[in-house]
């Protein structure tokens, strides 16, 4: 019994029985010690047994509280230990949802942009509760990126560490786009190694004119989508005009290398001279090869 | 008391007679009035017509309400007047 106060008293036992029993309280493990009896009552009729026992000559006092009383006291006597214990608790239990900092390492660190969102999106956000973070859907999401190949998520205390692994050897992006001339002129030379040459060596094409199709034909003449890989070389034509105080052969070789720092690949260049506020205007017009390439880094 | 009671009923004692003694264990008295001695080694009760001293070895009351007293230590004998 858990609710018995045990008291201690200078009195004879014959005495103290007949007064609790004559008070009707019921007495529990009676002991005599020398002198000093012990007893113990029900809680609720300790301050009945001390009006019972008040005379000072039986220098009465408990000797043990009650379960119950006992812990009250205990715990009023160390609140501030309780409620360090009831704090410290809460946040173990509080911080294994909360995530404090999303880190994002391995060599895919450049995409932490990209990673952070989709784990916003999978419910971890910093400096926040995070119950359901659902890894494996993050964890997909995060692979489907371009050029993820390996992806881990863990929680490291109030840390959320997600290690994301690029393929380095490859970084260079596939296009799938089809090859288009970049300048106005003529096809002086197309490779196709893959995909389908639009156009054929000597014909006419403007900027922005397909040159190699991303797909392939088969035979029944069936269109496929493929990769466009391959380079044209196209004849083009340009002009510019220079000014100089007076005519003459070194103007002359400035103006003819001033094309040739627009290209590279001139083929030929002619030009002509004007007079023109009081110096001269030489006009150069030159025709160039342009490469344009896909895929074939 | 309803406990001790199936106790003692477990043990072999018959609840209706003024008092049960089991060895070692303790005893069990009946329309006691008033307890006119105590002491680790005797005990001395007053039930209606007479007295009953209860000897034995580390004896407690360790109950007793209502004329019912449990007795609990090794009881040795028990003797009348």
């Amino acid at each position: 019994m858990n609710n018995i106060v045990e008291f201690s008293i200078t009195c004879p036992p014959e005495t103290a029985l007949k007064k609790l029993t004559k008070a009707n309280i019921a007495v529990f493990k009676l002991k005599k010690h020398g002198s000093t009896l012990t007893f113990g009552v029900l809680q609720e009729y300790s301050e009945k047994v001390f009006a019972i026992f008040s005379h000072p000559c039986y220098n009465i006092t408990v000797k043990r509280h009650s379960a119950k009383t006992r812990a009250v006291t205990f715990l009023k006597r160390r609140f501030g230990l309780v409620i360090g214990a009831l704090v410290f608790t809460a946040a173990a239990v509080v911080s294994g949802n909360v995530v404090m900092r999303i880190k994002v390492t391995g060599n895919g660190s450049y995409l932490s942009g990209q990673i952070i969102s989709i784990a916003n999106e999978c419910g971890a956000r910093e400096w926040s509760l995070c119950k359901k973070l659902d890894a494996p859907l993050m964890q997909a999401k995060i692979l489907a990126l371009p050029d993820v190949n390996f992806c881990s998520v863990q929680r490291e205390g109030a840390y959320l560490i997600i290690d994301v692994r690029t393929e380095e050897e490859h970084t260079a992006r596939v296009n799938y786009q089809p090859l288009k001339a970049d300048v106005s002129g003529e096809v002086y030379r197309i490779v196709a190694i893959c995909g389908t040459a639009e156009r054929a060596q000597g014909d006419k094409v403007n900027a922005g004119d397909v040159l190699i199709g991303a797909y392939e034909l088969t035979e029944e003449g069936e269109s496929n989508p493929c990769l466009a890989v391959g380079f044209a070389e196209i004849t083009a034509s340009a002009s510019l005009s220079l000014y100089y105080d007076k005519e003459s052969e070194e103007n002359a070789q400035k103006a003819l290398k001033a094309a040739a720092l627009y290209s590279d690949r001139i083929v030929s260049q002619s030009y002509t001279v004007a007079p023109c506020d009081g110096g001269v205007k030489y006009d150069v017009t030159f025709s160039y090869i342009q490469t344009v390439a896909i895929n074939m880094e | 008391m309803k406990l001790l009671q199936q106790i003692l009923r477990e043990a072999g004692a018959d609840l209706d007679k003024s008092f049960t003694v089991i060895p070692s264990f303790g005893g069990y008295f009946k329309s006691v009035k008033r307890v006119e001695d105590y002491s680790p080694e005797r005990i001395v009760l007053a039930l209606n017509k007479m007295r009953l001293t209860v000897v034995g070895e580390k004896l407690i009351i360790d109950k007793y309400f209502q004329q019912d007293l449990f007795i609990r230590g090794n009881i040795s004998g028990v003797s009348f007047e």
